[in-house]
């Protein structure tokens, strides 16, 4: 009973070891011989929430909203 | 409407990454460099809106039809609103005409729109920004549409500013302008109409109520009215109107306007723009904001023929309502003097711009007898 517990174990961790490397950045790889799609850079940075935040606060800082003139008055 | 953040502005969503235009690479319409991972050189000599002014460049390819008749819409060339202008402008004078169209530009074309300010992000008008992370979509009007529109159309029709309840298509049966505001329209050529109501497929009232058109229906009103007044006559509300708007330079060199009166009211006038479209004889007016001084920092006097337009203009006014305070009897409207458009609506200047809209005394409807209604 024992050594049957413990090859259920060890076929287990085997199995669920196989997926999570499998899974894990690099190993997911293209198929030997094919290149992986290279993201462009545009791509990458627009479409990462957290960096873009960070990034347009060094842009607002450095290109500050153009004011708008404080004799406009009435409605447009 | 509620500002984005920047990084909202900027933010493209996976979805677009893999919807069909998603496919298309970045830098094959905006410009710039994929390769660089500085953000600041990559985004040397960036286009934020490759749509415009040459829509067919990025779009023609697949949308041909659509981009060769685009530039020449209303919505892309704001054609009316300079139009209007030119025409009270002293074209005689070349400087001043220059002046003129520099203001013009500054003050009064930043409103335009372009394929990727109506489908892709917010206009520019208002900073931009994308509508749904880069995806293409139908224009919403709450982010689109009232962005140019918001100071009348958009609060009227959707009753959030006035006393005045919400129009009753958007009330009751929630229609988005687009409903009405076919693409036929919107991307229609407009440069061989005279003005905004004579531009391709525009709406009419009768494309749905046909019933009023053939005349076969049981209503009174419909019977003795419908050729001769504008539906809007008996079936809109007071709408906002603006008066004496100047423009001008500040000290900081930054450009501003002065509006100095707005007003919620309602004049019926004489129809000024009669055509087979639109062939009613009289119509709902809106006092739009120009005045003589309007370009004076610019150039004095430079809207030397300024009687040529009337600054009372047709309109069709976006707050219909089934019932309304003119149509619930006929001496609702008989004998209301007061909903007439007369001189003393005006200030002295516009008494001769005005005189083909204004309803001369005689020619206002008396009081019916009883027997008569």
């Amino acid at each position: 009973m024992a050594n049957f517990t413990r090859s259920i174990w060890t076929a287990c961790t085997v199995f669920y070891s196989t997926i999570l490397l499998a899974s894990a950045p690099g190993m997911a790889a293209a198929p030997p011989g094919e290149k992986a799609p290279v993201q462009s850079q545009c791509v990458q940075c627009h479409s990462d929430v957290k960096g873009l935040i960070r990034l347009s606060w060094k842009v607002e800082k450095l290109h500050p909203k153009p004011a708008q003139s404080a004799e406009t008055s009435g409605e447009g | 409407m509620a500002p984005l953040e920047l990084y909202e502005k900027l933010y493209v969503k996976n979805a677009f990454l893999n919807s069909d235009h998603g496919q298309i690479p970045c830098e094959q319409c905006h410009g710039g460099d994929p390769n660089d991972p500085d953000w600041q050189t990559a985004h040397n000599g960036i286009t934020k809106d490759p749509t415009f002014p040459d829509p067919e460049a990025v779009c023609g390819d697949c949308h041909e039809e659509i981009t060769k008749s685009v530039p020449a819409s209303h919505h892309y060339t704001l054609a009316p609103i300079f139009g209007a202008i030119e025409a009270r402008a002293s074209t005689d004078r070349p400087e001043t005409m220059a002046a003129v169209r520099k203001a013009q530009s500054r003050h009064c074309g930043s409103c335009h729109a372009s394929c990727g300010q109506c489908h892709i992000s917010r206009p520019a008008y208002v900073g931009g920004g994308f509508l749904s992370g880069h995806q293409f979509s139908r224009p919403p009007m709450e982010t689109v549409c009232a962005a140019c529109h918001g100071g009348r159309v958009f609060s009227e029709y959707t009753g959030v500013k006035e006393d005045y309840p919400a129009d009753i298509h958007f009330s009751k049966a929630k229609m988005a302008c687009s409903k009405c505001h076919c693409s036929a329209q919107i991307h229609a050529d407009g440069s061989m109409a005279a003005n905004r109501f004579d531009a391709p497929n525009r709406p009419s009232c009768r494309n749905c109520h046909e019933q009023v058109q053939a005349n076969t229906g049981t209503n009174k009103f419909h019977a003795q009215h419908a050729d001769d007044l504008a539906c809007q006559v008996c079936h809109s509300q007071a709408n906002k109107n603006c008066y004496s708007c100047h423009v001008g330079t500040d000290k900081k060199g930054l450009p501003y306007f002065k509006c100095d009166a707005t007003g919620v009211l309602f004049k019926i006038g004489r129809n000024p723009i009669k055509s087979d479209a639109r062939p009613e004889d009289y119509v709902v007016l809106r006092h739009t904001p120009v005045s003589p001084k309007l370009f004076d920092a610019y150039a004095p006097n430079a809207l030397s023929h300024f009687d040529r337009q009337p600054t009372w203009k047709a309109s069709a006014p976006h707050n219909i309502q089934k019932r309304t305070a003119r149509n619930s009897s006929c001496n609702a409207c008989h004998g209301h003097d007061a909903l007439f458009l007369d001189p003393h609506d005006m200030t002295d200047w516009e008494r001769r711009a005005n005189a083909q809209v204004i309803v001369p005394a005689n020619q206002r409807p008396k009081p019916l007898l009883k027997e008569d209604q």
